[in-house]
């Protein structure tokens, strides 16, 4: 799989994946314009990697410090894709960073738990 | 429809409403702290946010309550762009204003809707501010749950986010400009 990096903008957060080093980030503020347009090659990236049938373990880690809904949304259909990936067989991790104050991005991150039943680590930054 | 055509009637009660907010916030104790009328885009949600951010931390507001009228201001401007209606010129009149009063802010928006999407908006605000905040919550996870992004990109759930942040204390008007169109106006407030 190609290593996918999008860099950090004022409105779209910084997106690292890499299949080689086992590295799959997103960290940043996240509302784009168009978020369907924005989170589109996430979501086909993980098509790759699912029909790829190559990955026995994946940790997605999130680092967010605001969402806005359109982009709830969209999060939300890209973790569709790691229940899919769990159900080939991989084994799925979700680590869930947040600042130590942040009740509001705690509790999104406690929502998607609840709605996709995905493993998930919480973990306050320093 | 001429927006920019001062006198106009679309004009003057567009005019009147802006100015009225910012009436209501002259005098002790009460400011005016942002103000934009005009056209809106991604480049000014941006800029506008931005400086929310920095006015709210300067006045030394609590982190959780940036965090509510963060929320609000990126809801509610990013429904504009994506729904506000443009004049015959091409031209979206649009305003947004933060009041504060004492440790109280009030977010202001207001951008022209046709008279359909007014009767529809209509229907939806009073159905979410007849509800209480666990059903607010519910509906929330429900549309988490089963929502798609539509066509426009709207998830169904930026109102929701508004009641949700501004503890359900959102108010909206509309008033006819012409045959065809309205302006709508929201606010909603978030203690400091």
């Amino acid at each position: 799989m190609k290593r996918l990096e999008i860099k950090e903008t004022n409105n779209t957060p910084h997106i690292l994946f890499d299949a080689t080093t086992g590295v799959f980030v997103i960290e940043g503020k996240s509302f784009p314009e168009d978020s369907k347009e924005f989170y589109r090659p996430l979501i086909e990236w993980f098509d790759g990697l699912i029909a790829a049938k190559s990955v026995s373990e994946l940790t997605l880690t999130f680092n967010l410090f605001y969402l806005s809904s359109s982009s709830i949304i969209s999060v939300k259909q890209l973790l569709m894709k790691l229940i899919d990936l769990s159900n080939n067989g991989a084994k799925v991790n979700v680590l869930w960073k947040y600042d130590d104050d942040d009740d509001d991005i705690k509790k999104t991150g406690e929502d998607y738990q609840k709605i996709t039943k995905l493993k998930f680590d919480f973990q306050t930054n320093d | 429809m001429d927006l920019n055509k001062k006198g106009s009637v679309e004009e003057s009660i567009f005019s009147a409403k802006v100015a009225s907010i910012k009436a209501a916030y002259a005098g002790n104790e009460k400011k005016v702290l942002v103000s934009h009328v005009g056209e809106l885009d991604q480049d000014k949600v941006n800029s506008i946010s931005t400086l929310v951010e920095n006015q709210m931390e300067n006045l030394g507001v609590s982190k959780s309550a940036v965090k509510k009228i963060f929320n609000i201001v990126i809801e509610t401007l990013q429904n504009i762009c994506l729904h506000g209606e443009k004049d015959n010129n091409g031209y979206q009149m649009t305003y947004f204003i933060i009041g504060k009063k004492e440790n109280e802010f009030t977010i202001f928006s207001g951008n022209i809707v046709t008279s359909l999407v007014a009767e529809k908006l209509n229907l939806r605000l009073n159905a979410v501010k007849s509800l209480s905040d666990t059903d607010l919550k519910k509906q929330y996870m429900d549309v988490l749950s089963n929502g798609e992004l539509s066509a426009k990109g709207g998830a169904g759930l930026g109102f929701l986010t508004i009641a949700l942040k501004s503890g359900n204390n959102m108010d909206f008007e509309f008033q006819g400009l012409n045959k065809e169109y309205s302006l709508f106006s929201l606010q909603s407030k978030v203690q400091g």
